[in-house]
């Protein structure tokens, strides 16, 4: 963990609660007193069942959401998202189909947050975004129905990275590709961490995939935190965890490959 | 060896414009075994789960021959005999839940409704075999479930009581097109443990469509990998995961997540994505990602080499396949 009085962490969550009112003014709370960092270059990884509060949770720290209760902070400041400013918080989202606007080529839309730019250095930013991000930069005028779906997720990133944000929120980025693909998207997640050094946040699902992507494991259930600490600690518990937490790894435990591998350098 | 239930030969789809989407898959399923059919998008998984019942999309052509237990060959190209089996004989479970209700009726009624109405049981007793399902799904307290309209459900909630509808009729042979992609990882065992009990408990061959390697390899008998339309490979699930003989198979197990694995460090991967339909590569359809591949593979395609046990297409098979 880094010290917080020598760093300031790029997220801050704080005491954050969330209340919807539904019809007949019931309150359904979806976060209850939440709080984690993440530093500089460092990944926490979000678990939980569907309704656990992890969309919600994202949605606040990308000030989509405004918490009924306590403080986001993103380099220490409260994010304040200004009409025509991109934010220094960007998303990657599960269905990259969804994400693009199919009548926008996709440099058009890799573009969108580089409005202030002359057009020269737009195009040429693109570019450069597109060749980060493994997509040739001669297919920059095509419409995303031309590209198929790790390619599309691709191309989301770059948008995501053409601000140069401070901080990559990932909602499930890889659970609508395809087996083979999504091990590119994590090693390219991986590359672009470690080059860009953004503090990301990812939700997921999957066990697996959050190991291999984060430091930091959240466990939410119904909004509450159930787990919060290091990957390996979830894994090779020093302490009994809490029942569901245990069950969670259990699962993930029975659902993976029934035995090892034959070794994967055997491939080349 | 149990009885044969489902027997699948020279299954192809073809669209209008003529592009084969699904080419001479064959597939064997005994009494009791899950059969996990494993490929990627396009690979063709959906449209030869539909075909074997004859419920392809209209537009798409069909053809081979299917088999049910010591029955007649029935024509793949004939969907109106093939209506004839459908629900006892062969039941489909499609991926979204939502579209196998009526919105505007309850659970309860949805759920006995065709056995009912086909005859296969009484009222009272399609109502306790529909409970004893929503237990077994964990939907909890029957009672309540039946009242509820399909709006109410949630989205797992919604894929358990699909599958009590699928199962109500306790069908020889079940297709099951992925089964768990909406539910949450605790409940997907849970799932598929059930889908598994049903075949244990009742005799029913099943077909489980997935692109889960890890969840087909948990609960499968025997693994049939497709990539663009064709069978790569198809073994018994332990041996194939110990030796996979075509590159593909080992491409699959090779980028599985595993709690054990690395941290933090890149994964071994291909390059390249599956190809879609219409746009097959020449030779062998994997050659541009395999990474084994040789100057033959690109100009031949190589055939299927069907063994008792094992089957695979590729020239340089890593595992010898006897018949």
């Amino acid at each position: 963990m880094t010290d917080p009085a020598t760093t300031t962490p790029a997220i801050e969550v704080a005491g954050v609660s969330k209340t919807f009112t539904g019809r007949g003014r019931t309150t359904r709370p979806a976060l209850c007193e939440v709080s984690f960092t993440v530093a500089r270059g460092r990944t926490t990884a979000i678990v939980g069942e569907s309704g656990a509060g992890k969309s919600t949770l994202v949605r606040c720290v990308a000030g989509l959401e405004k918490p009924s209760a306590g403080a986001v902070l993103i380099n220490g400041r409260p994010l304040a998202l200004r009409p025509g400013r991109t934010s220094p918080v960007q998303m990657v989202f599960q269905n990259p189909v969804d994400a693009l606007d199919p009548m926008r080529s996709v440099r058009s839309s890799v573009a969108e947050p580089l409005r202030g730019l002359p057009r020269a250095q737009r195009h040429a930013r693109v570019s450069e975004l597109l060749s980060l991000v493994g997509i040739n930069p001669s297919r920059a005028t095509d419409r995303p129905l031309a590209f198929s779906g790790g390619q599309l997720q691709r191309v989301v990133i770059a948008r995501a990275l053409a601000s140069s944000p401070e901080v990559l929120l990932c909602d499930e980025p890889t659970s609508a590709l395809d087996v083979s693909v999504q091990a590119q998207i994590i090693n390219l997640l991986l590359t672009l961490q470690e080059k860009h050094q953004f503090a990301m946040v990812l939700v997921t699902h999957d066990l697996a995939v959050a190991k291999v992507l984060a430091d930091d494991i959240l466990v939410l259930r119904q909004g509450r935190v159930l787990f919060h600490g290091d990957v390996d600690q979830l894994l090779q518990p020093a302490e009994p965890l809490d029942g569901y937490v245990a069950d969670l790894v259990q699962t993930s435990r029975d659902s993976e490959l029934a035995q090892p591998p034959v070794t994967p350098m055997e491939m080349v | 060896m149990n009885a044969e239930a489902l027997r699948v030969e020279n299954l192809t789809v073809t669209t209008a414009a003529g592009i084969e989407i699904v080419s001479g898959v064959d597939l064997t399923v005994r009494e009791g075994e899950l059969l996990g059919l494993l490929g990627e998008t396009g690979a063709g998984k959906t449209m030869t789960a539909r075909a074997i019942l004859g419920l392809q999309p209209r537009g798409l052509r069909a053809t081979g021959r299917v088999r049910f237990g010591d029955g007649e060959w029935i024509s793949l190209a004939q969907p109106e005999l093939l209506a004839k089996y459908l629900g006892r004989t062969a039941g489909l479970m499609l991926q979204n839940p939502m579209g196998a209700f009526d919105p505007i009726k309850r659970i309860g009624p949805q759920l006995i409704e065709s056995v009912v109405h086909n005859g296969l049981m009484t009222k009272a007793e399609a109502l306790a075999r529909a409970a004893k399902l929503c237990r077994h799904l964990g939907l909890g307290d029957a009672e309540s479930i039946f009242r509820l309209y399909p709006h109410q459900l949630s989205g797992g909630m919604s894929q358990r009581v699909a599958l009590a509808l699928t199962l109500m009729p306790a069908p020889k042979v079940l297709v099951v097109d992925e089964p768990t992609s909406a539910l949450d990882a605790n409940l997907r065992v849970e799932a598929l443990k059930l889908v598994q009990s049903v075949a244990r408990d009742d005799g029913t061959a099943i077909v489980l469509i997935s692109h889960d390697l890890g969840l087909v390899s948990r609960f499968c008998d025997a693994i049939a990998v497709l990539y663009a339309g064709h069978l790569v490979e198809y073994g018994p699930t332990s041996e194939l995961l110990h030796v996979a003989a075509h590159p593909y198979t080992a491409t699959l197990i090779s980028c599985s997540l595993r709690l054990d694995g690395p941290r933090r460090t890149a994964l071994p991967t291909v390059g390249g994505e599956p190809p879609l339909p219409g746009h097959w590569p020449s030779g062998c359809y994997f050659h541009p990602r395999c990474p084994e591949a040789r100057d033959r593979c690109s100009l031949e395609r190589p055939t299927f080499v069907a063994g008792a046990e094992r089957g695979v297409a590729c020239h340089f098979a890593r595992q010898e396949v006897r018949s």
